[in-house]
């Protein structure tokens, strides 16, 4: 009996969720994406003839999907009048930007196809809902600049182009198939359904709009907002306006899609908490957490107080001071004896633990002042005085200075169409079998993955959806995060005795580094990282990069298995056993190996680097630790040359040198809290 | 036939191609590149050349007080005669100049495959057109045929040099994956950090800034392999004399230019490439430039098309289009010199697109056909928006099938 599988799915995810210059922006593509392909799921499963959605897994007992599934619904019963409220949804998406749906034996395809083209049109007037009310927030807020009889037409027109044109809105891309499948064929036929839409992904057609003006400092590709043809007088106005002060920065002039999306979280989906972190929080949230660890010893206690009652005497316009912290810096305040209402620094954004912020020019310029100038006398003086609090304060807790540099964690599960077409499982693939892939992926992100990053490390979630996310990480915990991860996939996702692997691109970058450079940069990574080939091996890799201030980048390869060597290292730095310098000693000897014969520079390389290491233990390391910590790391390190001589594409020996050297210098970086 | 001219544009050192994003010191601060440049940046740079060439005042030019200009050059508000093709990626190496082409977005090869091995997907008569068979069905808006691969693969995105593009022309598909030429070993991004510095020359407080360049690779090992970008001038070949100096790009950065003889398709290729096409009266357009054809509605399809029928003219042929592959779009604006504001954002179909194409007219001669193929080999597609055809856009390759 033939049956039908359709495939959906929205986009452009690239353009549209990594488009970001703050995080929020990034959290908020991705929850637009996850709610209108929800949507298009309700659709499907409420619809006639009624779809079922196998992948993604929406397990209504979970909820999280069930609250985000609910409010779809209700929007469609609604008939799209009603907004959905996703403020007790968890913030970030959850749902992948494509899902597959069986239909039964008994519809035609023509029915399938009706409802499909509906749960499009559902889509697409969502979307076009979300524009609009951005559109009229704006206009019931900056109502004398557009109000203006001469500009109101300018300033609808302007709106008009991204909500229909040729009966679509053009900014948004769905493209779907629809294919037979039999019981007794599933994976193959599985596998054609995919094929085509392959194909049909590959004609990526279009609508023209002519976008005249100044284009969108976000994206670069639409019209500026503006009325009056003045973008620079319609945005001076709404920074003015309070309940827009924090969230349209300095400088920026948006277009109606990147308007709309900034705006959609607080004005489309009632989300009111909007504390999700800036990279300069993830940046120093080591520095918090110490914070949170010490806030009941006096000293520390005195110095939360006089940094906070400084940095209120510089009387900040739009300094946010009411951000939630991180999950474990919350346990952490929670956990602390008599623990009452946590000191409002915990609140405040990542930058005002960064001493490069106390610049009174640019602290006045960022956030204003109720003080009359910048180089008012006064003005300086509270600044000067907030920095040395915050010194003060960071000597109380014993560190120098906070860190400045984060991570971007971009993770995929591999070859995940060879499971679903029985490719990797020996030709055995049916329809349970999909939907059981589907639940397990569905635990993994909504149970193991924020169980493994935000409840146990510095780290917060923008996205995760079926095998593949984003998380931000603190520099200090990107590698037991990784291992943790990692290890999570392969233990649940276990078929027939097969273990799936994934793979992870990683961006170790400075706070005010574009953030729109940084996503690019973890997509890149995790493209690198796929490429990564063993013969006989899955993918399942990794690729860090990592972005120097000063311009350039430098990428880090390698196996899963290697990370905890660079851990071991780093815990050796830390605790000040091994002097990283170790690893500029190597370098510089390896640049005397460059006449070396192959066949013998290999072992060359490892007895200088085991001679190197054993050199560089701190002087009052006895014998007998330094004898047992060699045991464990030298064998750790030619297995690291040997993984990258293993290596398909670029597995020489001279290069196995330098990715080694570039892999332990990544440990010694990461030891020392990143680049000042 | 047209006397043309190629000319071969080499960088003295890094340039940048700005996108679209405002870009103010002291409010942004990362300027990003796109690469390679849209025949628009190349178009007016040979026209500020010939008309400083010709040896008019720019500032006179713009305020519209100048005479007799060139005729290749136009006037301030008009393109004159001038009408190029380009630019293409190219490299000079001790035979000569060779052009290269990014692949087509059917050149593709086997997912996870260990050899990689090139696949040229094709639409023939046995491939199944799933909108008219209705066993399957799609949200494609026009009723065109798909190419549906046997087996999961991946887009090679990379560069053809152009006696590999030949061959593929003639239906010979370059072996492995390997054998083509990646993007990261034709150019590379620098990231330049900036400042700005004040009247005392100290770095200016909040002025810190990065420009993303572009740098194109020379062969480290081979200094006589040096890489850069080709055009052809179609007409105004007087615009510009044999050799020269000429600024492209943001920055106004330096080039060199120097006019070259170029390897032509031989008599040979050409009449291969015929021949594959009057077998099965069947050919392809493989897009090397961005394209902006003038249907709003359906500007993914060539403007010479009627999106009703899909069929059309072409010269004297009359063709039909039975299937394409389109790239993301791509966004082409601009900075309007003249008037001091942005140019009219639209979005272009990008190179690498490739339109199949069905010749309806039966019966033409070899000959009739080595002059179709001679004719639009490496020009500009009709049927774009005005002008875009004169700069470079829409540039093709034409092959059989």
């Amino acid at each position: 009996m033939t049956k039908y599988l359709a495939i959906f799915q929205i986009g452009p995810v690239q353009d549209f969720i990594n488009c970001a210059k703050k995080t929020q922006d990034y959290l908020a593509g991705s929850l637009i994406i996850s709610y209108l392909t929800t949507l298009a799921m309700v659709n499907i499963e409420s619809g006639k003839p009624k779809g079922k959605v196998i992948y993604p897994s929406h397990d209504l007992s979970d909820p999280s999907n069930d609250k985000i599934y609910n409010e779809a619904k209700n929007v469609l019963v609604s008939y799209n009048k009603k907004k959905p409220d996703l403020s007790k949804a968890p913030l970030y998406g959850t749902v992948p930007n494509r899902f597959v749906a069986t239909f039964d034996s008994d519809n035609d395809i023509s029915s399938i196809k009706m409802l499909l083209k509906d749960a499009e049109k559902q889509v697409r007037l969502e979307y076009i809902n979300i524009l609009k009310t951005a559109k009229e927030v704006l206009e019931t807020s900056v109502d004398t600049v557009i109000r203006d009889p001469g500009c109101k037409e300018d300033w609808n027109k302007l709106w008009d182009r991204y909500l229909c044109v040729y009966g679509k809105t053009p900014f948004l891309e769905v493209y779907w198939v629809i294919s037979p499948y039999e019981d007794k064929s599933y994976g193959k036929d599985y596998k054609k359904a995919e094929l085509l839409f392959g194909a049909r992904k590959a004609v990526r057609n279009f609508a023209q709009v002519e976008e005249p003006g100044a284009k969108c400092t976000l994206c670069g590709q639409h019209e500026q907002l503006s009325s009056n043809k003045d973008p620079e007088k319609f945005w001076q106005k709404l920074r003015s306006i309070d309940r827009f002060k924090f969230r349209f920065g300095e400088g920026e002039r948006l277009c109606a899609i990147c308007t709309a999306k900034r705006l959609a979280l607080s004005e489309y989906f009632g989300i009111k908490d909007m504390s999700f972190p800036s990279t300069s929080n993830m940046a120093i949230s080591s520095t918090l957490l110490e914070l949170a660890k010490n806030v009941n010893n006096n000293t520390v206690k005195n110095c939360i107080e006089e940094f906070q009652k400084n940095f209120k005497e510089m009387e900040l316009e739009r300094f946010p001071t009411e951000l939630s912290p991180l999950y474990i810096v919350n346990s952490q305040l929670k956990e602390q004896p008599g623990s009452q209402k946590p000191p409002k620094i915990f609140g405040y954004d990542g930058n005002a633990f960064i001493l490069d912020t106390y610049q009174p020019a640019k602290v006045y310029k960022e956030y204003g002042s109720k003080f009359k100038a910048q180089n008012d006398p006064d003005f300086i003086r509270k600044v000067e005085n907030a920095e040395r609090a915050l010194k003060k304060l960071l000597e109380s807790i014993k560190v120098e200075e906070s860190p400045k540099y984060y991570c971007v964690v971009s993770i995929d599960g591999d070859d995940m169409g060879k499971w679903l077409d029985g490719s990797k499982t020996n030709g055995q693939m049916d329809q349970p079998l999909h939907e059981r892939i589907s639940k397990i992926l569905s635990e993994y992100a909504s149970k193991k993955v924020p169980e493994l990053s935000e409840e146990k490390y510095l780290a917060k979630i923008v996205y995760f959806g079926g095998d593949e996310g984003v998380i931000l990480c603190s520099l200090e915990h990107i590698l037991p995060m990784m291992i943790d991860l990692h290890e999570a996939y392969t233990q649940c996702f276990r078929i027939n005795g097969k273990a799936g692997t994934n793979s992870m691109g990683v961006v170790i970058a400075h706070h005010q580094q574009s953030l729109l450079q940084v996503m690019s940069e973890a997509r890149d990574a995790l493209d690198k990282a796929k490429q990564v080939k063993y013969i006989n091996e899955e993918k399942n890799a990794f690729c860090i990069s990592l972005m120097k201030r000063s311009g350039g980048t430098i990428q880090i390869l390698g196996k899963f298995e290697m990370l905890k060597h660079l851990q071991n290292m780093i815990d050796y730095y830390r605790k000040k056993e091994i002097s990283p310098q170790w690893v500029y000693a190597l370098d510089t000897i390896s640049l005397t190996f460059q006449e070396v014969t192959d066949h013998i520079l290999r072992e060359a390389m490892i007895a200088e680097a085991k001679r190197i290491l054993k050199r560089h233990f701190a002087g009052n390391c006895p014998e007998k630790e330094k004898e047992s910590a060699m045991s464990i790391l030298t064998p750790e390190i030619e297995t690291i040359v040997n993984k990258y001589q293993g290596m398909q594409v670029g597995g020489t020996i001279k290069n196995s040198i330098k990715n080694l050297i570039e892999f332990e210098y990544l440990g010694a970086y990461i030891a020392k809290g990143g680049g000042r | 036939m047209k006397t043309v001219k190629w000319f071969f544009i080499r960088p003295f050192d890094t340039l940048f191609f700005r996108d679209a994003r405002p870009f103010s010191a002291g409010q942004d601060n990362l300027a990003q590149s796109v690469f390679p440049p849209a025949p628009s940046t190349t178009y007016g740079a040979i026209r500020t050349a010939s008309l400083i060439q010709a040896g008019v005042d720019l500032v006179k030019f713009k305020a519209d007080e100048v005479k007799n200009l060139p005729p290749a050059v136009g006037n301030r508000r008009q393109f004159g005669s001038l009408y190029l093709t380009g630019p293409i990626l190219a490299r000079r190496e001790p035979s000569g100049v060779c052009l290269l082409f990014l692949s087509p977005l059917n050149l593709v090869y086997e997912e996870g495959s260990g050899e990689r091995r090139l696949e040229f997907l094709i639409q023939d008569e046995s491939s199944q057109n799933t909108v008219a068979t209705g066993s399957q069905y799609t949200n494609l808006p026009l009723p065109l045929n798909l190419f549906v691969p046997e087996d999961r693969v991946t887009y090679a995105d990379r560069y053809l040099t152009f006696d590999q593009a030949l061959a593929l022309l003639c239906g010979t598909v370059p072996d492995k994956l390997d054998n083509l030429i990646s993007k990261e070993s034709l150019w590379k991004s620098d990231n330049r950090v900036g400042i700005a510095q004040n009247k005392a020359r100290s770095a200016e407080e909040g002025m810190l800034y990065s420009s993303q360049h572009i740098q194109i690779n020379n062969h480290p090992a081979n200094i006589n392999r040096v890489g850069g970008l080709a055009i052809k001038v179609i007409e105004g070949e007087d615009s510009l004399p044999s050799d020269g100096i000429i600024q492209l790009g943001g920055e106004k950065r330096f080039c060199e230019f120097q006019e070259i003889s170029l390897a032509q398709p031989t008599e040979f290729q050409i009449e291969l490439i015929a021949k594959k096409i009057l077998k099965n009266s069947r050919f392809f357009f493989w897009l090397i430039s961005p394209a902006v054809f003038f249907n709003d509605e359906y500007p993914f399809i060539p403007g010479f098309i009627d999106y009703h029928t899909l069929k059309g003219k072409l010269d004297d042929q009359q063709v039909e289009l039975v299937a394409c592959q389109i790239g993301r779009s791509v966004g082409i604006g601009g900075w309007n010199i003249v008037d001091n504001v942005p140019k009219p954002m639209r979005r272009a179909v990008p190179p690498g697109s490739i339109y199949f194409f069905k010749l309806t007219n039966g019966g033409k001669s070899e000959e009739q056909i080595k002059q179709f193929v001679e004719r639009w080999m490496l020009y500009p597609l009709p049927g774009q928006k005005s002008d875009y055809d004169k700069q470079g856009f829409g540039t093709i390759l034409i092959g059989g099938y």
